[in-house]
């Protein structure tokens, strides 16, 4: 291991302006040590949040499954061809981890894990962390019903509404046409629509939110 | 109020906010993973060094050999025929040369970098060019692009030029700054073409200069482009006509580059600057028997300030300072020591280009001061 500063990345205050991708890139390219904090700065914000979109937070295998996706980031750099941003580019690579992990675990037949306990105890209101508890509540139901529809479809959908990938990108990380994407993300809108429709008590909740945003 | 918008899409938005949620990274984890990426990155450029060392060892002699050539042939120039192309580098460049896919960069300063299908990259000795790809030569740093066949290109720093196309057509775009060329004889099939915006430079076994510089409305109807011939003929075609520009003459004819260039521009002192303040580095055609006593004070500056780097323990400095004078100077009376002493500074620092560098001086100068220690460096493998 290498000494790294301590402090939350963001709160390190820089003395430099922030390089932009190309910059970063060719820091990379060129070994720079210093760019490797550089990297995994500027990303992990976008490799966790697809981590969390598309395992739910708090998984165990989060910190695990972050590390490899920029492994595979870097390894995979000399195919960027700069047609999108550098973090697109890192949620990619972060939701092919992803999906080649889960499918390592098929066997388990446990597509999605419940969340962790989380004690992460956020400075929060009592009102709000009452909010944050509800939302986590129905996220998790919402979770256990994606896992009971066909897995295929169930990561179309994620990727498409959850993570933001447009069907190009779909189909390039699940490894299908453009137009298989495209009927499974609209098959798995369907299915999970009728199961969140058969469940009252969440679908209420849901339309609430909704409402009342 | 009931809301109509699918259930599945309201879940996506829960989702997507959870996941949005900022989640505490601890300092094990984020040390964990940085470090990940420090190997990663390490493992990647030990693999890249060992392919490119391969590439750049073929593309680099390649460029010596051909160098060695041309030289040779520029001491020859004056008494023997003309003969073909492939005559102008040794037998061995000859097989190397032909090895060049397009073309390889080679001689690089500071940090130039190829811009392909809008990725960056840095170029490195060796780095293989194609067509499509454009060079961006920053402030401060120079490359070489040299040719299969014997061509080479001394691409200035402020540089743009995108390879168009390769032989037999090859077609060079320079968008901004100068480019020296030196054009091997060519075959009746072959051309070499360098155009700008407004101007289009054909070329057949040559030494010229192309700049690109203000408008000035008063010399050749405005054009932004300036081309010195050194050596042979060029067929300028500009404006819906044809000028053949031939050695020592300038295009357009009316306005010297001194009088119609742009702002002052940085100049290095080795470089003789027209009072615009355009870069007119001193072309020394490597076919010239003898160079003009105006370059003899740049070459004796050059030659010094690579000593001075060798002297100061600056290594790869040293070597680059070397390398950029037998890059400008091929023909010099100080080549054969300049040779020698970037051969003697790689022995220290990279045994396979160290072993290049020896066959080519023994190649140029079998009898030459230092082929002792270039039989030493293939003797031994090169190591110190």
């Amino acid at each position: 291991l290498r000494l790294v500063v301590k402090n939350e990345p963001h709160a390190v205050a820089r003395s430099t302006p922030p390089l932009d991708d190309a910059q970063l890139l060719a820091r990379v390219h060129a070994g720079d040590e210093h760019a490797a904090s550089e990297l995994h700065d500027r990303l992990r914000p976008r490799v966790d949040t697809t981590i969390r979109a598309l395992l739910g937070p708090g998984h165990s295998e989060h910190d695990d499954l972050a590390q490899q996706s920029f492994i595979e980031l870097v390894l995979s750099l000399h195919r960027f061809r700069g047609e999108c941003s550098l973090e697109t580019w890192a949620a990619t690579i972060t939701a092919r981890t992803v999906f080649k992990f889960l499918r390592r675990r098929t066997t388990e037949k446990k597509i999605f894990q419940q969340a962790m306990e989380d004690d992460d105890a956020e400075s929060s209101s009592p009102a709000s962390l009452k909010r944050q508890v509800m939302a986590r509540n129905i996220a998790e139901r919402i979770r256990k019903h994606l896992e009971g529809i066909d897995s295929a479809k169930a990561e179309a959908y994620l990727l498409h509404d959850v993570c933001g990938f447009d069907a190009r990108e779909v189909a390039g990380i699940a490894g299908i046409s453009e137009a298989a994407a495209h009927a499974r993300i609209a098959r798995g809108r369907r299915e999970l629509h009728e199961k969140l429709a058969a469940d009252p008590e969440l679908r209420d909740a849901l339309v609430d939110m909704e409402v009342e945003p | 109020m009931k809301s109509n918008r699918p259930l599945s899409e309201i879940a996506a938005k829960v989702l997507a906010s959870e996941a949005r949620q900022p989640a505490r990274l601890t300092s094990d984890a984020r040390a964990r993973a940085i470090d990940a990426i420090a190997r990663t990155m390490s493992e990647r450029k030990r693999r890249h060094r060992l392919k490119l060392r391969a590439l750049g060892t073929v593309a680099i002699a390649a460029s010596i050999a051909i160098a060695v050539g041309l030289a040779r042939n520029g001491h020859r120039a004056e008494s023997a025929a003309p003969h073909d192309s492939n005559a102008l580098a040794a037998p061995t460049g000859v097989a190397l040369a032909a090895s060049i896919p397009t073309a390889a960069a080679s001689f690089v300063r500071g940090s130039p970098v190829v811009v392909r299908q809008g990725a960056r990259r840095q170029v490195f000795e060796g780095t293989l060019l194609e067509p499509g790809d454009r060079l961006v030569v920053d402030p401060g740093s120079r490359t070489t692009v040299a040719l299969a066949g014997g061509t080479y290109l001394v691409v200035e720093e402020r540089a743009e030029l995108v390879l168009v196309s390769s032989a037999p057509s090859t077609t060079f775009e320079l968008d901004s700054g100068s480019v020296r060329a030196d054009v091997a004889k060519l075959r009746p099939h072959e051309r070499f073409v360098i155009r700008t915006s407004d101007a289009e430079i054909e070329v057949h076994g040559t030494s010229f200069e192309v700049f690109r510089v203000a408008s000035d409305p008063t010399c050749g109807n405005g054009t932004t482009t300036r081309v010195k011939v050194r050596e042979g003929i060029v067929a300028v075609r500009a404006g819906g006509t044809e000028t053949f520009v031939h050695a020592n003459e300038a295009w357009p004819r009316d306005c010297s580059i001194a009088a119609t260039s742009p702002a002052p521009a940085e100049t290095r002192p080795s470089d003789a600057t027209t009072a615009s303040g355009v870069t007119t580095t001193p072309s020394v055609s490597r076919r010239r028997a003898d160079p003009p006593a105006s370059d003899l004070a740049a070459q004796n500056d050059q030659f010094e300030r690579a000593l001075a780097r060798k002297r100061a323990g600056d290594v790869s400095g040293a070597i680059a300072a070397f390398e950029e004078f037998l890059a400008r100077y091929p023909a010099s009376h100080l080549a054969q020591s300049a040779r020698a002493e970037r051969m003697k500074l790689l022995r220290g620092v990279d045994r396979e280009r160290a072993r290049a560098a020896a066959r080519a001086y023994l190649e140029t100068y079998p009898n030459g001061f230092a082929r002792r220690d270039a039989e030493v460096i293939l003797s031994t493998g090169g190591s110190p």
